[in-house]
């Protein structure tokens, strides 16, 4: 493989599968910081 | 039983129950991640996995940044408008564009799920051939026979085939009846089995002696390529007809969706995990092909062959041929087939739903609709040239449902949409004004720019480009999509009037989910 292949190839998949992980990620910790609110509010 | 309340244990919304009846059920998805999955399931499809590897091994590293660029300016944007019009109105297509920006458009979101009526019926075909190949793969069928007489063969008057075909539209209907518990439950199956799938292909594929070949070809990038618009339009062909803008399909599952949940944060998960399965598809695919190939040139060939020639011709030899290759074919086929059929099932619920808001008795929907599909679908079913047809008909349909997306959230108001919708109290990621400026000038200007570019391209492959009952041509498109919209927009205010509740506040609050009959 040529070097710009490797760097693209590193960018590339960098960007999608790191952006899909850190995507899911956030949305998995936003969600479970919302259900202790709810459960917070629901104590009170 | 139209209301709902809030259970702030489970999180989720609950229909109240009946007088006399104990108990209650679950309205909309269990949870936040169970609403992305069937998304993205609803997203990834075939074109993933058949297309873009093609596409991008083509066309080089370049692609794989216009890609990425066109789904951060394109396909986000519009995801971000269509995910606020299900939500906010929790209708269906029709419904929502007449509850969002008045009466008299309601015919637009009928053109879209009319446009999924014709895709479903064609779909179901495709995916009928490959359950035959992992059949074929499984038996060892095609190997040591003529590829191109057995395609011809699966594909045109064949019995099996279309006892297949209607085996796909039973169980897409089936789960689609089940409202969206039941395409949480599918998807548990499909959406794992289908990156599994596709893990164990790209790892068997890149470690075949000259695999890097492919992978150079895949990301080998030249800075001039980026001045090249030829490059830029094949890959924003390949994201719209891959992420799924313009199908109703965000529409669709965002009113079964939590009105806590983030919209932008959803819709970007759902673009990455759809980027993610095509480029995953891509380094299964591509290396393969070159590694088993003769020469590059060869392998460049096969790309330039269309969807049908990569996967049932020469993927077929590949899996002959590679060490390995029974057991990578049947997982190839199956990852297909777990691509396309939940895809077919959200397809279902985006033209079963807008029934469901005008009150129709869901048995009776599903059932006319099953009906439909087997008759629409069994001509494509029983000759390859006719779902040419509708494949090329549909493709240019969608592009504009996308264009009808961007007028929705201009005719709205984008700077409303953003400040209220897309950036509420419960919004962890806030989206600035580049969205606006995607939505009102990029997407439309690119979409546009698209269509006519595609339309000029075809006048070109067909001299007689004005002839309605061509195969790939101009004038077919302009005579079913002309007549499809003219049909919708003739029975606009029929339309408008059939959607019964309307749950849209426009106060920037997303409604409680209704039980529209398919969100339990």
């Amino acid at each position: 493989m040529n070097t710009m292949a490797i760097i693209m190839m590193v960018i590339v998949l960098t960007i999608v599968i790191g952006g899909f992980f850190a995507s899911i990620a956030r949305l998995i910790i936003m969600s479970k910081k919302q259900q202790k609110e709810q459960d917070e509010e629901e104590a009170r | 039983m139209k209301e709902s309340i809030f259970d702030s244990k489970e999180g989720v919304y609950m229909s109240k129950p009946k007088a006399g009846t104990a108990g209650t059920k679950k309205l909309g998805y269990s949870s936040q991640l169970a609403f992305v999955i069937s998304l993205i399931a609803g997203s990834v499809g075939t074109g993933n996995i058949w297309r873009f590897p093609r596409v991008a091994a083509k066309n080089g590293g370049a692609f794989m940044l216009c890609y990425i660029l066109i789904v951060f300016a394109v396909i986000i944007p519009i995801m971000f408008a269509e995910h606020v019009m299900g939500r906010a109105t929790r209708h269906g297509a029709p419904g929502a564009y007449r509850d969002f920006i008045g009466r008299k458009y309601t015919w637009m979101g009928t053109v879209v799920s009319m446009i999924m009526v014709m895709c479903t019926a064609y779909y179901s075909v495709v995916l009928a051939w490959v359950v035959h190949y992992i059949g074929l793969a499984a038996t060892k069928g095609y190997y040591n026979t003529d590829k191109e007489a057995l395609f011809t063969s699966v594909s045109n008057g064949n019995g099996i085939t279309m006892l297949l075909f209607v085996g796909i539209v039973l169980i897409s209907a089936y789960v689609a009846y089940k409202g969206v518990s039941g395409i949480e439950k599918a998807n548990k199956i499909f959406i794992p089995t289908l990156f599994i799938c596709l893990v164990i292909t790209a790892i068997r594929s890149l470690t075949l002696p000259g695999a890097a070949v492919g992978l150079n070809y895949l990301f080998s990038f030249k800075a001039t390529d980026l001045l090249n618009g030829k490059i830029w339009l094949e890959a924003l062909t390949q994201a719209i007809w891959s992420a799924g803008p313009g199908w109703g399909l965000v529409i669709t599952l965002a009113v079964f969706s939590n009105p806590r949940s983030d919209v932008a944060l959803t819709s970007t998960v759902n673009a990455m995990g759809d980027t993610f399965a095509a480029v995953l598809a891509g380094l299964a695919v591509i290396p393969a092909l070159f590694a088993l190939s003769p020469s590059p040139q060869a392998a460049l060939d096969i790309c330039s062959q269309g969807n049908n020639g990569l996967t049932f011709l020469s993927m077929t030899s590949l899996f002959e041929n590679m060490p390995g290759g029974y057991l990578i074919g049947i997982l190839f086929f199956v990852s297909l087939l777990m691509a396309g059929l939940s895809s077919n099932i959200a397809q279902f619920v985006i033209f079963c739903l807008p029934f469901g808001d005008a009150g129709k008795n869901k048995k009776k929907v599903i059932i006319c609709m099953t009906l439909l599909m087997l008759v629409w679908g069994a001509p494509s079913a029983w000759s390859a040239t006719f779902l040419s047809n509708q494949d090329w008909v549909v493709g240019q349909m969608m592009v504009i449902g996308s264009m009808f997306s961007c007028f929705a959230a201009i005719k709205f108001g984008t700077k409303k949409i953003r400040e209220v919708y897309l950036n509420n109290k419960y919004t962890c990621m806030k989206v600035g004004k580049w969205w606006e400026i995607c939505i009102k000038f990029i997407a439309p200007a690119i979409t546009t720019i698209m269509l006519v570019w595609w339309c000029v391209q075809s006048l070109g492959w067909d001299s007689n480009w004005w002839n309605p009952l061509g195969i790939s041509n101009l004038g077919t498109f302009i005579f079913q999509g002309g007549l499809m919209a003219l049909i919708c927009f003739l029975f606009n205010n029929k339309v408008a009037d059939s959607v019964k509740d309307k749950y849209f506040k426009d106060d920037g609050e997303f409604p409680e989910i209704p039980n529209n009959g398919y969100s339990a």
